[in-house]
């Protein structure tokens, strides 16, 4: 076996490294150090700490399993694994409801809002959000959170759920669309609760 | 502020993995790495930064201790007391040409070993591994069993559990708790049967009950010896005592791989291997059966000697000075490193 060569392997973009880790596996490891903290990231907004640990660990074992099916964004990997790790989450959708429906109970350690008004408006916010985004099919709610919480562009979303980039940008505008009217309706739902 | 916006301020992310989070999550990936090539490499070492070494240390502390020459329950503990300090160049690229400037880090590395975990032969002689110790399951891709049960993977703090259709009717549950090194095989029969066994680290089964009876080759009839450990490489050997045979290299009970698997010069010349064709290794065998001894790295040297028709293999280890430090009797269906 010809030794993994990690300085070599670090130097290679996401496209080489894969194609690398076929006559070296080993070289696939470069790709986890390079991309697990994103991923990480973006499952622990949509589940809890401990799952989200979990499931990244998930998404590079079946990333690993899959690399014969890659689909590269450019040079890139990230979409791709945001397509899997979406996948695993799909999987745990009554954790994904448990978070989208209360307050985390892990959300303390890394929580900012110091100011305890702050803190009950965020809280408020995210009770709101959660229960519009709760209310969106697990397909559009999957393409929402790819572009708030990842950040991806549609053209990586469409690499990431193995569509295209109209697709996603239709149901992207729609989506939020009817986060906006659900949110719109329970802030007047809220205001003539108070007025009345 | 945008809905986008909104959300992921509502949703925010938890603070970054810490190295520990990392070193778990290689340490999952390696375990699947290397059951994917099993007979071809070992677990690749487990990068453990500075902020780690406070675990590590507490994990030697606890370290088990061994009973006989091989571990039968190979634990956390017994991994971490495997750590080692090491450094290497490191260089994070953003793209290709868009890369840091290398630095060397000094790194804390665990080298795990096939016989930490439990080896399951699937019906068409694919691997899947359990090794409880470090939590994990890894299998080769081509297994369409594993593939078939990997959707009742679970794996959990206190237990894990993964679950197998049985031929019949049934299923074949496996299950541990991480950290430990035992394995619990749960049969649930279609009739409403159910029977349960523990299997320990080391053990080479199948995967499902009664299904490799006809395949006299696959390697839970025999002594599974892995070359080289600690070294980076990780080749296996094969000794049948039943059928008095011993094969390296080229697996026994598969087809012939496109590319031999050639086993370097080095590590056929340190544990006298025959090569019988490129890719194709054996033992000296009389007819009587084999007497074979190599080197250990502690400056000792091992003897594993069986007679034809065995279902054992007896290993004595010896000190540099001659005097005998070990005997044990191992199966067949069982695996050691070479050491």
């Amino acid at each position: 076996m010809r030794p993994h060569n990690q300085q070599d392997a670090s130097r290679l973009d996401d496209v080489e490294l894969i194609a690398r880790s076929f006559d070296e596996p080993e070289a696939f490891g470069s790709l986890l150090e390079r991309h697990h903290r994103p991923v990480y990231r973006y499952l622990s907004r949509r589940l809890s700490v401990d799952a989200a640990e979990e499931c990244a660990q998930e998404t590079f074992t079946r990333a690993f399993a899959a690399r014969g099916a890659f689909r590269p964004y450019r040079d890139s990997a990230l979409p791709w694994l945001y397509g899997i790790a979406t996948n695993v989450v799909r999987e745990r959708r009554r954790e994904e409801q448990r978070v989208l429906a209360g307050p985390r109970a892990d959300a303390v350690a890394w929580d900012d809002a110091d100011d305890a008004v702050d803190r009950v408006a965020a809280g408020e916010l995210r009770r709101r959000l959660g229960k519009a985004l709760a209310e969106l099919s697990p397909v559009d709610r999957d393409i929402v959170m790819l572009a708030a919480v990842a950040e991806l562009s549609a053209a990586e979303i469409a690499t990431a759920l193995d569509t295209d980039s109209r697709t996603v940008s239709t149901r992207l505008w729609r989506s939020l669309g009817r986060l906006r009217a659900t949110l719109e309706d329970q802030l007047l739902g809220r205001e003539r609760s108070h007025h009345g | 502020m945008d809905e986008l916006a909104m959300i992921r301020e509502a949703f925010p992310a938890a603070p970054d993995p810490d190295v520990a989070m990392l070193a778990r999550a290689q340490l999952r990936l390696d375990a699947v790495i290397r059951a994917d090539r099993p007979r071809h490499a070992p677990w690749r070492t487990i990068a453990l930064a500075a902020a780690a070494v406070a675990l590590l240390v507490a994990g030697l502390a606890t370290a088990a201790v061994a009973t006989g020459l091989f571990d039968r329950d190979v634990t956390r503990a017994d991994l971490d007391a495997r750590v080692e300090t090491v450094t290497r160049t490191v260089s994070v690229c953003r793209a290709a040409g868009d890369c840091s400037p290398p630095r060397v880090e000094t790194l804390k590395e665990i080298m795990g070993d096939q016989a930490d975990g439990v080896l399951f032969i699937d019906p068409n002689g694919r691997y899947v591994q359990v090794t409880p110790a470090g939590n994990v399951v890894g299998s080769e891709t081509a297994s369409t069993y594993w593939r078939a049960a990997a959707g009742t993977l679970e794996y959990g703090k206190d237990r894990s559990h993964v679950e197998f259709a049985l031929p019949h009717g049934g299923t074949r549950t496996l299950a541990w708790t991480p950290g430990q090194g035992s394995v619990d095989v749960t049969d649930r029969f279609a009739g409403g049967n159910t029977s349960q066994t523990t299997l320990h680290s080391g053990d080479v089964v199948p995967l499902l009950p009664d299904t490799l009876d006809d395949q006299p080759y696959t390697p839970d009839k025999a002594v599974t010896v892995e070359l080289d450990f600690g070294r980076g490489e990780g080749y296996s050997l094969w000794i049948y005592p039943q059928s008095n045979e011993a094969f390296a290299g080229q697996e026994p009970w598969r087809d012939p791989r496109p590319t031999p698997l050639v086993i370097p010069e080095r590590t056929v010349t340190t544990y006298g291997l025959v090569t019988e064709a490129p890719g194709r290794y054996t033992l000296p065998v009389t007819a009587e059966g084999g007497t074979w001894t190599y080197p250990l790295r502690d400056g000792g040297t091992r003897t594993i000697a069986w007679h034809a028709g065995d279902t054992s293999v007896t290993v004595t280890d010896h000190a540099s000075d001659g005097a005998e430090t070990g005997t044990e009797t191992v199966p067949i269906g069982r695996q050691f490193s070479a050491g």
